[in-house]
């Protein structure tokens, strides 16, 4: 009896300890959640700034041209990711055709490179300098005015650059669909008197349809968010409004109620994608999974659809890369120059600890509601996750102004404070500080690795735990030994996905690096900025090259994703 | 009338597996069921007739048309062939009504809603028009997709695996509905299956088929109790296999001795299937009887699984109606069926 009354004495009181301790995790995991989304509520807070003058003056000077070019990205975007993703989503999952197999992962490769880099590398080739122009010049003897040519640094080129880049958001999704969809429906559509075209324009189209709308939505959020490239190309859209009014006219306040406007813009993408991604459940038609029997194709539509498959890819990928490699082959010492290894470094250095600080934070806010699925707490925790899964869709530069601004007000509270009773001036703690930028890379990315944890923290059932625990596997040796074997290849994936991100990030490093601190995407625009085209070569094939990482990742991933697909890439 | 044929089919996909019918055909208005274990190329067959794979060679026809021939090709859009999958495949984008008339391409606009209207008023389905798939439920699915199957008037309905979607209860309602309809309608049916239940419920003709070969071609009750080897004898229904050693017209088994025409002493000893049904028991008379003893009863419901065992130890199967069903360790009397035991000396 005395034994059973301590027992259950220790019992209690390690309950109580539990549940002190389970409190306290779920304040640490809002408390990390309202931390990331401050960025966010700041900006948004920034509509209800009443600021008349400042529209007013906005309105009749540069806030036309913004809407009207962010239009016609828009538009232009949309026309060039549709017509490509679709159609060499259809081509390869639907038909063989020489190349299908080596098309079907190569048609993601565009994804790697990011769209300011393009958009120098198309500049430095089709420019009236450049070596096309100075081609056609030289063999027809033309002179200035002699002859029309597209000018790349327009609203146009910075449309066409991205639709080359983004279209395999589209590509993705569309494939997944239609490898997905019920290959009885295509051919029940064939027996009741419809052509392949047919088939493909009435049935899987349709059916398709939330899908690319959502593909279509990712896109055009990056589109909305690009600073390199209509910076580069001198076109004025929100970004780079952003950044002029911040920086330009040291207005912050007008900078961030440009920004809560994208974001709006931005969020009713998301809204959009959302909605859609819902709405596939509906649309999918269920039922067994059948090998699509991809009807072959002969001669001269063989040729035509590997055409189509290739041109994306050359024009995306093949090209911009090939003029960088011939770059840096001719300006080796441009190229790879002293500065080279410092920025490899240092841009190596904030990937690293920003990937591996934004999975720390991905698990502890996964674990703390996962553990409490089932149970009162699990909404809360479950809202700390989407709370901090949002900053995904702000732009760079509006994250800039969201993470400065509140930083800015810390640094000169602390500063007035200080100097008011101890007469130091502190100046700037956090503002301009690695950080800062640190702080700013984990809340654009964390999603990412929320995201990729996540879904293999799910596929850990209940029961699967309950197994173990009955067989006498408990707490750390239940990690150990049954979640981290299921879940460490996803957490590699989330720390090079979060990696690659960072690599490639430009506006928020360009804005809120310390002074003096170089990237590689950092550097790569500066030189292509000031037309120091070969040098920029250097850094933009490292990126492009990190960027390959991921797009093979995720393309294997798709490709052992499908039941009923044997060996298929 | 023959709705179909097929002649000197050869078709071959990536994996080794190859199909060779020599000749299947479907009389108008009959229902013939394509039997057979997954891979034996019943699908296969089926996607042939439908146009939606091309065989390396043979001939085709539905109804008078050639669909094909050497050198001559004719496609699923222009076959003028019904059909209806396992998954119903209903197109989740547009509602009951649109479904239906998704193949009355070639009628005026105008003209559509009057043909699918009374097609669903003869499936009860004329309140759903307006509905989309998601929202119905398995059987009514499968209703639809055969109601769109039938609405553009097709020479030929083509159905694989029909009713493998539903759940056990659901399924023999709507396979009975659907028969009836089929026949009043007078429906041309090549249907695939591997059910042999289903295959002898609604098939005027069975088509058995293994690895790309038809083995057997009948009715029901030619396959059951006429199989001309054993696997045919053995997919259509449970057996037990015993030894059994040939003397002049006698089969002497452990379950007794049969009267057999083609046992002669050349065949020596040999394997027969016997089927449960054909070992009925009943009380011990006397001296000279076979006799076993009861050792599992499972009880069905309407009839009764019996396992014994027999004196030289090998155990088999019997099947009677529940009410006649011995206690557990009785002891019982054997007689055979003849007409249900099988002897196939080749093998």
């Amino acid at each position: 009896m005395v034994s059973t009354a301590t027992d259950l004495s220790k019992m209690q009181t390690s309950a109580g300890h539990r549940r002190r301790l389970s409190s306290v995790t779920s304040i640490f995991a809002l408390g990390i959640a309202a931390m990331i989304a401050t960025p966010i509520l700041v900006v948004a807070g920034f509509m209800f700034v009443p600021a008349w003058d400042v529209w007013a003056h906005l309105a009749t000077t540069v806030l036309p041209s913004y809407l009207l070019n962010t239009l016609i990205l828009v538009l232009g975007v949309s026309g060039l990711v549709l017509s490509i993703g679709v159609t060499t989503a259809w081509l390869v999952s639907m038909y063989d055709f020489p190349g299908r197999r080596l098309f079907s992962w190569t048609l993601f490769l565009p994804l790697a490179m990011p769209a300011y880099i393009i958009a120098y590398t198309y500049t430095g080739m089709f420019d009236f300098a450049g070596p096309v122009q100075s081609f056609l010049r030289e063999t027809f003897q033309w002179t200035r005015n002699d002859y029309w040519f597209p000018q790349m640094r327009s609203v146009g080129g910075a449309a066409f650059m991205l639709g080359l880049v983004l279209y395999p958001y589209v590509f993705l999704v569309s494939r997944a669909a239609f490898t997905e969809q019920s290959v009885a429906a295509l051919e029940v559509g064939r027996t009741l008197g419809r052509s392949p075209f047919r088939v493909f324009w009435e049935i899987a189209l349709p059916l398709a349809r939330p899908a690319i709308v959502a593909g279509l939505a990712l896109a055009l959020m990056e589109t909305l968010s690009d600073f390199g490239t209509v910076q580069y190309f001198a076109v004025d859209t929100f970004t780079t409004g952003i950044y002029r009014t911040w920086l330009g006219l040291g207005e912050p306040a007008a900078a961030a109620q440009l920004a809560a406007l994208l974001m709006v813009f931005v969020f009713s993408l998301l809204a959009l994608e959302r909605y859609n991604r819902g709405k596939r459940k509906y649309h999918h038609t269920g039922g067994r999974y059948q090998e699509i029997r991809r009807s072959q194709i002969k001669g001269v539509k063989a040729f035509i659809a590997s055409f189509a498959c290739f041109m994306p890819i050359f024009l995306g990928f093949l090209l911009p890369v090939g003029w960088l490699l011939n770059k840096s082959v001719i300006y080796p010492e441009a190229v790879f120059n002293a500065e080279f290894p410092i920025l490899l470094l240092s841009s190596i250095g904030v990937a690293v600890t920003a990937s591996i600080a934004a999975l720390l934070i991905a698990m502890f806010l996964i674990y703390a509601k996962h553990q409490s699925r089932g149970d009162e707490r699990f909404g809360l925790r479950r809202l700390s996750v989407r709370l901090a899964a949002m900053g995904y869709a702000i732009p760079g530069p509006v994250l800039a102004v969201g993470v400065l601004i509140p930083f800015g007000f810390i640094d000169n509270s602390v500063d007035a404070f200080m100097r008011q009773h101890f007469n130091i001036s502190t100046g700037l703690i956090l503002s301009g500080t690695l950080f800062a930028l640190m702080f700013a890379y984990v809340v654009r990315f964390l999603a990412v690795s929320l995201g990729t944890v996540e879904a293999s923290v799910e596929k850990i059932t209940p029961s699967m735990e309950r197994a173990a625990t009955t067989m006498g596997v408990v707490g750390f040796a239940q990690l150990r030994r049954v979640h981290i074997p299921i879940i460490s290849g996803s957490m590699m994936t989330a720390l090079l996905m979060v990696f690659v991100d960072v690599l490639k990030e430009l506006p928020a490093t360009l804005i809120m690096r310390p002074f003096g601190f170089e990237t590689l995407a950092v550097r790569a625009y500066e030189l292509a900025s000031d037309e120091r085209l070969a040098e920029a070569a250097g850094p933009s094939i490292a990126i492009v090259l990190a960027g390959i990482i991921p797009v093979v990742v995720l393309s294997r991933a798709i490709s052992k994703s499908r039941p009923g697909q044997k060996n298929q890439v | 009338m023959r709705e179909l044929s097929i002649s000197n089919i050869r078709h071959h996909n990536d994996d080794d597996f190859s199909l060779h019918i020599d000749q299947l055909s479907v009389e108008e208005g009959e229902i013939v069921c394509l039997l057979g274990p997954s891979g034996c190329g019943k699908s296969t067959t089926l996607r042939l007739a439908a146009g939606l794979e091309r065989p390396v060679a043979g001939e085709i026809h539905i109804g008078s048309t050639c669909v094909v021939g050497p050198d001559h090709f004719i496609g699923a859009e222009d076959r003028r062939v019904g059909l209806v999958f396992q998954d119903y495949a209903l197109f989740p984008h547009l509602n009951v009504l649109h479904n239906v008339t998704f193949g009355l391409d070639d009628i005026p606009k105008t003209e559509r809603a009057g043909i699918a209207k009374p097609i669903l008023a003869r499936m009860g389905l004329e309140d759903y028009a307006d509905k989309y798939p998601h929202m119905l439920s398995g059987g009514e699915q499968q209703r639809v997709a055969l109601a769109r199957a039938l609405a553009p008037n097709p020479r030929l309905l083509l159905m694989d695996e029909p009713f493998s979607g539903l759940d056990t209860v659901l399924k023999d309602k709507v396979r009975d509905e659907t028969f009836r309809l089929l026949k009043e309608t007078g429906t041309t049916v090549l249907m695939v299956t591997h059910d042999p239940e289903e295959a002898m419920r609604m098939a005027d003709r069975i088509i058995l088929m293994k690895a790309g070969r038809i083995v057997q071609q009948g009715t029901p009750a030619e396959l059951y109790s006429e199989p001309v080897n054993a696997f045919v004898a053995s997919f259509l229904g449970n057996v037990n296999k015993v030894m059994a050693k040939a003397v002049d017209g006698i089969l002497e088994t452990d379950l007794g001795q049969i009267a057999h025409a083609e046992a002669t002493s050349k065949i020596g000893t040999c394997e027969v299937l016997v089927r449960p049904e054909a070992i009925r028991l009943g009380p011990v008379r006397g001296e000279g009887e076979a006799t076993a003893k009861v050792i599992l009863v499972r009880n069905l419901g309407p009839f009764a699984l019996i396992d014994l065992e027999l004196v030289s130890g090998v155990r088999v199967t019997a099947r009677a109606a529940s009410i006649l069903q011995p206690e557990m360790d009785e002891i019982v009397s054997i007689t055979l069926d003849r007409r249900q035991i099988f002897l196939f000396p080749s093998g």
